[in-house]
């Protein structure tokens, strides 16, 4: 078991843990487990029970483009489609 | 967001909306005094041979907050937990105890995460208003971490444990995520790789019956 990173190493980290998206973007667990679920944010797994690791800077990007899609009055199904293109 | 350690988190999730810990309840106040020693311990700070605990380096600037501990273990090593929990909790006045919560909430006010004011019945007394978009954070981040498959880190896992020893837990947790949250953490306890987490978990333990058994 390791101890929990600093913003220093996790701002220094090419990959981040859901956790750490939390903290870095102050958004809520279940919505970043939602926007995951949905296919929303990519994710690298090793195995099935393993930690969800998430490319740092790109998932970042996206977090912040789906929120302003939700404050322009998105719908879920609308960003997907948008995100799908 | 901001780096937070164990004392300054478990202190944020505790304090009431109006500053003040609940004043009912010896459970927060032992929780608080067992989640400093644990921090020094987690940090090396502290040894622990399985009996009493001994100061092992000098406290570094970035952990003053926890001079209180620090120095009463000093003072008094080696020197029982239980002791030291005790020093803090189960005295004739709130001094010691008042020493802990404003070193922690000045550490809490430079990291900006809340307000000051006085309060009490002269106004002598410090309060500490929890902002609550940074226990939010907190919050979120335990249940990213133990409702999630994975790896969890021992800070989160004291920090959990504490919670639910106060009767915090269920302030921020639904009863289905508190069932899942305790399943983790008997999962967590049980297995000989978290040496660490066992023995704070069993600490925190040992220290509630021994409270138990003071009190009957």
């Amino acid at each position: 078991m390791s101890r929990q990173r600093s913003m220093e190493t996790i701002f220094a980290s090419e990959y981040v843990t859901i956790g750490e998206l939390v903290r870095l973007t102050q958004t809520r667990y279940s919505t970043l487990k939602f926007y995951t679920e949905e296919g929303f944010l990519p994710f690298k797994q090793e195995e099935q029970k393993l930690t969800r690791r998430y490319p740092r800077e790109e998932t970042i990007k996206r977090i912040a483009y789906i929120k302003s899609l939700r404050e322009e009055g998105r719908t879920i199904p609308e960003i997907r489609e948008i995100l799908n293109r | 967001m901001k780096n937070l350690s164990l004392t300054q988190q478990y202190l944020l999730c505790t304090l009431k909306k109006n500053g003040k810990l609940p004043s009912l309840g010896i459970e927060k106040v032992l929780c608080l005094s067992a989640s400093g020693v644990l921090e020094l311990l987690i940090d090396d700070i502290l040894a622990f041979d399985g009996k009493k605990l001994t100061v092992k380096t000098s406290l570094p600037q970035d952990k003053e907050y926890l001079y209180p501990v620090y120095d009463a273990v000093k003072r008094k090593q080696p020197v029982k937990f239980e002791t030291i929990v005790e020093y803090f909790s189960v005295s004739l006045t709130d001094k010691h105890i008042n020493e802990l919560i404003d070193a922690v909430g000045e550490s809490l006010l430079k990291a900006d995460c809340v307000q000051k004011e006085k309060g009490g019945l002269f106004g002598g007394k410090n309060l500490y208003i929890p902002n609550e978009a940074d226990v939010d954070i907190i919050v979120q981040s335990i249940r990213a971490e133990l409702l999630e498959d994975g790896e969890i880190s021992e800070d989160i896992v004291a920090l959990t444990a504490l919670l639910n020893k106060s009767g915090d837990l269920q302030k921020y947790f639904s009863a289905y995520e508190k069932k899942d949250l305790k399943k983790r953490l008997k999962e967590i306890k049980d297995n000989p790789q978290n040496e660490m987490i066992k023995k704070a978990a069993d600490y925190i333990d040992s220290l509630f019956l021994l409270i138990v058994v003071a009190a009957t």
